[in-house]
């Protein structure tokens, strides 16, 4: 982050370099952002957990309250279990897509990434439903299997762990693998192959050659997706039974059934403090800096870099390799030779993952009310129920114009910020750099039941400013990434060599620099418009009745009963965000 | 094709390496035509040539890390085409060492006996004693990216002697480093070569480097080989143009042939003037011949007696190299002669004179 820590252009403005802080001020607008609107109402909920009891002053009565009752320690280990399960599944079943993908050419690969950035973006409530559609009682799956006669009765696969884990691992398999990929393209290829001309036969050069060097990778993948499923509430609520019931829902129902602040407070807290601790537990063995820098995979970062710990891991992969040798003759031959084990691997993980997709398309053009599969007879009528109803077009207008505010305003702030880091080498640099994706860390459901607290107050609920905030908030760790990436590529001799060439500092900002970080502005700005587009978290608490977004409208129509104007609304969206990620693919190249 | 005149012992146990008419095709470029070459056992065998020559492919199918389009490849008499990379036991070098960046120097040099499953005990010996060879035995628990590049280097060239290979691949392994750095590692690599008794391919596009380190050098361009010969035969006897002036200095006249001399000498017409010399090329047919005469061998002055050719050309430029003096000569067609002159002789020539050359006919080859 500190790539122009000698370069002239950073002690801009002497009398602030004395502070120390030099172009760290830039940043000061999202820091300011994100502390009045993240770390504010954070406290106010960690206050909320500790006052309002029996007596007055602060209290652990709350937290007691939740330790004596089993219910909601059977949920805190339901949601642990389910968010382990997703990450574990998704990193392993993610992995030889992510190793595949890292070592085709750079032009091929960005192609078949957008396979996966599209199930990336699509919203979760668009995946949700395709869900339902496939894993029903009567859904394609049960017809294939009973029409077949492969099976008698129908199976259960819905409303149970596994309704949940199919749904929660296809939501979260793109973030394991758009994780994983940059580290494993960071590997020296050669070194396998040093590997195996040095005598190591495949299960060898694979557990300790390359696994150890996408081990960064993977862990931050597992780690990235397990906190994102701590916070889920989505595909639980769908595809789950009872059993299922994680501590997002809860979350949910205490304050909006319950208006039970004080316990949603706790419980807000338990998920963030399981957040931290993931987070800490991943900084101590490879440091967070790998997770946003597709690093060197040399566990520079580590600080548990004891002989002891390395050995006994060396140990174990040199187990593994031993444990796997017996097979390196089955499976694919190596080379140039064809591998069909790996093809048909990749075949059904792709088609897993945009199942969806591919199911909502056909349903959409429906000429029945049900949502039979496939349909008996094909007609635009859900369309045209779409465009004919006030409701939805007036949550698609809001959603519109609530995320193009998104858009610019997290693109202004994140890539001031960015800049900052990039022209920085203050220690507090790397503070700047936690507080700007903690937006990302902080379970989702948190920064909601917070925000909803403080807008509250300030009279903000169920108003389009409200839904800007909030959804700016989300976007922010996206600008932040996606402009401090191209910086970090951008070469700031440019700048010099157009300052000596007679530019002044305003000439150079619109001639050189801002052209040349174009194609990554314009990016972050149309990820941050797909964040908002696709956001129900927040939207589920602040826009509410007639100041409904898309995605609510669908969640709330989803409560109620699966509709075919659902999956035409769902085509809608996916047109959307697929024009939108295309957009910004040609963007990025140009 | 060139082939060595050893060929004719197929089995002769002198033979490690008899590479049979590999080559390589990419759809339909090709990166390596048919090429048949026997090497030694314990030579030192370089290819040399600019980058697209095919020497790297040459290298790599040895190696098994790229499937031959067609030919074959015996080792010790014994088919080796198809072997699996990991089972062929030879020793590779890469060009950035493709160390392990999550493994000690010491586990590094360790890897190939680990996977050769020696006991700890003697892994431990072995390493110990190859790091103190390369002077890094104080570096065991250092990180490969802790090290220099010199360092790297040798961490390198230690984990690839240590389990004493029979054949050593080496892929342009001094490319990354200074010069100076590079010239000690030349000489630390020939020891360590004559040190092993390995059989040694090595790959660079550094004529000087080839020239230092070899017993054979293979030349090659445009993806097969140009000529094969020992240091001193590619250096004085060229035999194509390419070979000519890829390695050292050369004046190059270009003419077409004009029959021989009484001596048998081969006559070639230039524009300077037609000229005695070897013939050295393989093709009389050729389309375009040229003499060429190594600077060194070129002398001041009018021919002093038969057996000599002369020609007449303005100086251009004295050039100071601390060695010798460079002289440079344009011919009345525009083209150059090179000469190198004792710097302390003296001198009283000015720039723009016309002066008188001479060489020795046998020190003029003509190739094509």
């Amino acid at each position: 982050m500190s790539a122009a820590a000698d370069t002239p252009g950073s002690a801009a403005g002497g009398a602030l370099s004395r502070l120390k802080l030099g172009p760290l001020w830039l940043a000061a607008p999202a820091l300011a952002f994100v502390g009045v609107f993240l770390l504010l109402p954070m406290l106010r909920l960690i206050g909320l957990s500790l006052t309002g009891g029996d007596t007055p002053g602060l209290t652990l009565e709350h937290y007691q309250d939740l330790a004596k009752t089993p219910v909601y320690l059977r949920i805190l280990w339901i949601t642990f279990r389910i968010s382990i399960l997703t990450a574990f599944f998704s990193v392993v079943l993610g992995y030889p897509v992510a190793a595949w993908l890292a070592g085709l050419p750079h032009n091929r690969r960005n192609k078949w990434l957008f396979l996966v950035l599209l199930p990336f973006w699509t919203s979760y409530l668009v995946k949700t439903f395709a869900w339902m559609i496939m894993l029903g009682d009567r859904g394609l799956f049960n017809s294939i299997l009973t029409g077949t006669g492969l099976v008698g009765d129908s199976l259960d696969l819905m409303y149970n762990e596994l309704g949940v884990i199919i749904g929660m691992v296809h939501a979260m398999m793109p973030l394991a693998i758009l994780t994983m990929v940059p580290v494993m393209t960071g590997i020296d290829r050669r070194l396998p192959l040093a590997a195996g001309s040095l005598g190591a036969k495949r299960s060898q050069r694979f557990w300790l050659i390359e696994f150890p060097l996408a081990m960064p990778g993977v862990a931050a993948g597992g780690l990235l997706t397990f906190i994102t499923s701590l916070g889920f509430f989505i595909v639980p609520a769908y595809l789950g039974g009872r059993g299922q019931t994680m501590l997002a829902q809860i979350i949910i129902m205490q304050v909006q059934e319950l208006v039970n602040w004080a316990f949603a407070a706790v419980l807000s807290v338990m998920l963030v403090v399981a957040a931290l601790a993931a987070i800490w537990i991943y900084d101590q063995f490879f440091g967070l800096s790998s997770l946003t820098q597709a690093s060197t995979a040399d566990g520079k970062g580590s600080k548990i870099g004891g002989r002891w710990l390395r050995r006994a891991g060396q140990s174990v992969l040199a187990g593994l390799a031993w444990i796997c040798a017996p097979f390196d003759r089955l499976g694919d031959r190596g080379d140039d030779a064809p591998k069909p084990v790996r093809t048909v691997y990749l075949a059904i993980l792709f088609l897993f993952l945009l199942a969806p997709a591919m199911i909502v398309l056909p349903l959409a053009f429906t000429a029945e009310q049900t949502l039979a599969f496939p349909p008996p007879a094909y007609s635009t009528r859900w369309f045209g129920e779409y465009f004919g109803s006030q409701i939805w077009i007036s949550a698609t207008i809001r959603s519109f114009g609530v995320a193009f505010a998104t858009a610019i305003l997290a693109t202004v702030l994140g890539g001031m910020a960015a800049l900052a880091l990039a022209r920085s080498d203050s220690r507090l640099g790397k503070l700047v750099f936690g507080l700007m994706l903690a937006p990302m860390i902080v379970p989702r459901i948190v920064i909601a039941v917070g925000l909803f607290y403080l807008m509250a107050q300030m009279g903000l609920v169920a108003s389009n400013i409200g839904l800007i905030i909030g959804h700016t908030l989300l976007a922010i760790p996206f600008t932040f990434i996606a402009i401090g990436a191209v910086l970090k590529g951008y070469d700031w001799r440019l700048d010099q060599a157009a300052a000596t060439l007679g530019a002044g500092r305003l000439t150079v900002l619109r001639l050189i620099t801002m052209p040349l970080l174009r194609g990554g502005i314009i990016s972050a700005a149309l990820f941050a418009f797909v964040t908002s587009f696709d956001e129900l978290t927040i939207a589920l608490f602040i826009s509410g009745g007639l100041k409904s977004t898309l995605p609510k409208q669908m969640w709330d129509d989803m409560y109620l009963q699966l509709n075919p104007t659902l999956a035409a609304v769902s085509v809608l969206v996916l047109v959307i965000v697929t024009v939108i990620l295309l957009l910004a693919q040609r963007v990025q190249k140009s | 094709m060139n082939t060595p005149a050893t060929s004719a012992a197929a089995a002769s146990p002198a033979v490690k390496i008899r590479i049979d008419g590999l080559s390589k095709t990419y759809g339909t470029f090709t990166a390596l035509e048919p090429t048949t070459l026997d090497v030694q056992r314990g030579e030192f065998l370089t290819l040399l040539g600019p980058s697209g020559s095919g020497k790297t492919t040459l290298l790599q199918m040895v190696s098994g890390l790229t499937p031959a389009t067609s030919g074959r490849l015996a080792v010790d008499g014994e088919d080796w085409t198809h072997r699996p990379v990991h089972d062929r036991n030879m020793g590779l070098v890469f060009q950035h060492y493709a160390l392990f960046p999550h493994m000690t120097v010491e586990e590094n040099v360790a890897f190939p006996l680990r996977m050769r499953k020696q006991p700890a005990e003697q892994i431990k010996r072995a390493v110990a004693e190859t790091l103190e060879k390369v002077q890094l035995d104080r570096f065991a628990h250092r990180f490969p990216r802790e090290l220099s590049g010199g360092q790297q280097q040798r961490v390198a060239l230690a984990r690839c002697f240590v389990f004493r290979p029979e054949i050593i691949l080496m892929d342009e392994p001094l490319g990354a480093l200074d010069k100076a750095l590079r010239e000690t590692m030349q000489l630390e690599i020939r020891r360590l070569h004559r040190e092993f008794g390995t059989t040694l391919i090595y790959v660079t596009h550094d004529q000087e480097e080839a020239l230092v380190m070899s017993d054979r050098i293979c030349v090659m361009n445009h993806a097969k080989v140009e000529q094969l010969g020992t240091p001193t035969q590619i250096y004085s006897d060229p035999e194509t143009i390419f070979a000519a002036t890829f390695i050292g200095h050369s004046n190059l006249l270009e003419g077409t042939l004009a029959g021989t001399d009484a001596a048998g000498n081969t006559l070639i017409k230039t524009p300077a003037g037609t000229f005695a010399g070897r013939m050295g090329a393989r093709d009389a047919g050729a389309e375009k011949h040229a003499l060429i005469v190594r600077p060194e061998r070129v002398s001041l002055g009018a021919a002093t007696g038969p057996g000599m050719n002369e020609l007449r050309a303005t100086l251009r430029d004295v050039v100071y190299i601390g060695s010798d003096n460079r002289l440079m000569l344009t011919l009345p067609d525009g083209s150059e002669v090179t000469l190198r002159q004792d710097p302390g002789a003296e001198t009283d020539m000015a720039i723009g004179q016309e002066i008188a050359v001479h060489w020795p006919i046998a020190a003029g080859r003509v190739v094509s």
